[in-house]
């Protein structure tokens, strides 16, 4: 008798169980349709168009910092750190971002949790270097990128940076000496083919300007960076 | 009498049209198999780009990234998903990981999101961890599959001495990757001991010799037997994997988004072998290979760009920023994806086996394995 009755619970407990995978699949199905609609919905409505091909997570920080909106930029910086405080580079990306975005003790708080990963690290350097640069500390940004290329002679962004710091102070040769060097050693850096143009064009070589500005457009068309190009053409054209 | 005659006979008639080094039997062509599958395209443009011969192709690369990843990562990831909706019987044999994978999914990635110390970044690193893993299963999988097709029988201590040549890779990236694997799970001060580094170090650097010298050294070893001969193929798909996860800086952004679109390409060529050679097989069927394969593709691609692209903006617009939205979406996807194909490849007298394993010749060059044989854990999986 017992014996009988086992295979009818059994049953009935595989049914159960059956039901609630069914169950279980019908919400997530509806979940993740519904997330589907409100992402496309959500980009339609804010940026009239679908959403582009993009999965760079430092994008819409980037983006917010173009357009001049330091707090949205402040908010994708933190929520990135905060999600991947383990990833060395990107915590000194964000913690540059935060200089930038205006939150300088928030950056500094980064910089020490990534020294304290790797002390004494050359990007560790670079990044203090770009903190100083966006505060305007431009002599001692130099020596920052100067000590970072010391110990790593092939670390790009100091490079990139230092010739930041040259086009400031107008010693353009040197600029584009850092940034020819910058480019060589990653020819895919955006903003160093931008600087680069704008060495040119500030020493008269505008046909050049227009190759450079035309790379990074290509790499990352931003408004600054289309601009740029539109005016150095004017100028090749004169 | 006649039986012993026929054993003899063929026996050295197989042997006498094998070349010198085997290469494996193709599944579209050696070309094909060779650069696509192998791996050998992506050493070729890993090169170029190592070799700052050409700014400009690196400039077109970095260019189209985002598009090419899309093509190929994106819907590969897609791909285990829509194989595993689409295979025959998944909902019968596999009811969680149909049914009740997909729901705890989303709550995992709704509470990463909400508590993004505490476990989302818990959850990257575990991504971070698992995926050289994945890597390795998958060129172990695609090493044990073109043995399979050569039709010589590889016994377990062998295929353990090739699951050790293939996992050496991942050994050195759990090793030596920051923010994931051993840097994840052990205390940085526990690390930052001079001991603990010294044999850290030494370990990984064993583990990156291992990682090039363990399958040259399998593969020479077979060569001089002469029996259960690997494939120069399967050599090449191992070693490929080798200098993705070890010659390479695995965490720089291009060059982790150029590997992945290769391994992405690998897993999308064989998938597609797969649903094409199931579709083809089916009674009634009239429709040309060419239109399965652009069907089951255009699934996997359609699916990539709303899980990828799409997704994380429904988080924005719940309120999370949309850094911390894309990297969790990717964490649980990549995790998803890992579990997922963990089962889909791993089933017993699972359809794909026969499908991916056949040659689709006769004789000789056929399977020679009972089909349960061809079907175990270690034909093709894909994952970990």
């Amino acid at each position: 008798m017992g014996r009988g009755l086992l295979p009818m619970s059994t049953t009935l407990s595989a049914l159960r169980v059956e039901k609630l995978y069914r169950l279980a699949f019908r919400l997530g199905l509806l979940i993740a349709v519904a997330c589907f609609v409100a992402g496309l919905a959500h980009v339609a409505v804010t940026e009239h168009r679908l959403p582009g091909l993009e999965m760079d997570p430092l994008v819409r920080a980037r983006n917010a910092l173009a357009q001049g909106d330091k707090a949205a930029a402040a908010r994708e910086y933190r929520g990135l750190a905060a999600v991947n405080s383990r990833d060395f580079d990107l915590l000194l990306q964000a913690a540059e971002g935060l200089v930038r975005a205006g939150d300088a003790p928030g950056g500094a708080e980064l910089i020490g949790r990534a020294w304290a990963m790797n002390p004494g690290h050359p990007r560790v350097q670079t990044t203090l270097g770009w903190a100083l640069y966006w505060t305007k500390k431009y002599d001692e940004a130099a020596s920052r990128f100067e000590s970072a290329l010391r110990a790593d002679p092939r670390e790009v962004r100091a490079h990139a940076g230092l010739a930041e710091v040259r086009l400031e102070q107008r010693r353009y040769a040197e600029a584009e000496a850092s940034l020819l060097r910058a480019l060589e050693l990653d020819p895919t850096i955006a903003s160093a083919h931008n600087s680069l143009g704008v060495a040119y064009v500030l020493t008269g070589r505008p046909q050049r300007a227009v190759e450079e500005f035309g790379i990074a457009a290509r790499l990352t068309p931003t408004p600054d960076i289309l601009t740029n190009l539109e005016r150095a053409r004017g100028e090749a054209a004169r | 009498m006649t039986a012993v005659t026929a054993v003899g006979a063929t026996a050295p008639a197989a042997a006498l049209r094998r070349p010198a080094v085997y290469p494996g039997q193709p599944f579209v062509g050696f070309t094909f198999d060779y650069l696509v599958i192998g791996g050998g395209f992506s050493l070729l443009v890993l090169a170029l780009l190592a070799s700052g011969t050409m700014p400009s192709a690196s400039v077109f690369l970095k260019e189209h990234l985002w598009t090419f990843v899309l093509l190929s990562n994106s819907a590969h990831f897609a791909g285990s998903t829509v194989r595993l909706y689409t295979r025959p019987g998944s909902f019968r044999d596999l009811p969680f990981l149909t049914m009740g994978l997909p729901l705890v999914s989303l709550v995992v990635l709704a509470l990463g999101l909400v508590f993004p110390g505490a476990l989302g970044q818990n959850l990257l690193s575990l991504y971070l961890t698992w995926s050289p893993y994945h890597y390795s299963a998958q060129a172990y999988g695609i090493a044990v599959l073109y043995c399979y097709r050569s039709g010589a029988p590889w016994d377990e201590k062998e295929k353990r001495w090739l699951r050790l040549a293939c996992f050496a890779p991942f050994l050195y990236s759990f090793l030596t990757i920051p923010g994931a694997g051993l840097t994840w799970l052990m205390p940085a001060a526990a690390l930052a001991d001079p001991a603990a580094a010294a044999v850290r170090g030494f370990a990984a650097t064993a583990a990156m010799v291992a990682s090039f010298a363990a399958p040259l050294a399998l593969f020479v070893r077979h060569q001089v037997s002469g029996r259960a001969r690997l494939p120069l193929i399967s050599l090449l798909a191992v070693l490929a994997n080798a200098v993705w996860l070890v010659l390479l800086s695995y965490q720089v952004a291009m060059v982790l988004a150029v590997i992945t679109i290769f391994h992405g390409l690998q897993y999308l060529a064989i998938l597609t072998i797969v649903h094409v050679k199931e579709q083809m097989k089916r009674p009634g069927n009239g429709a040309p290979a060419w239109r399965h394969a652009a069907g089951f593709y255009a699934r996997c691609l359609g699916l990539g760009y709303l899980l990828f692209q799409v997704w994380p903006h429904a988080f924005v617009l719940a309120g999370f920023s949309y850094g911390e939205s894309l990297l969790l979406v990717v964490s649980v996807i990549n995790i998803h994806h890992f579990i997922v194909d963990a089962f889909i490849w791993r089933l017993r007298r699972d359809p794909s086996y026969a499908a991916a394993a056949a040659s689709g010749g006769s004789g000789g060059d056929a399977v020679r394995h009972p089909p349960a044989q061809a079907a175990s854990a270690d034909s093709f999986r894909a994952s970990g």
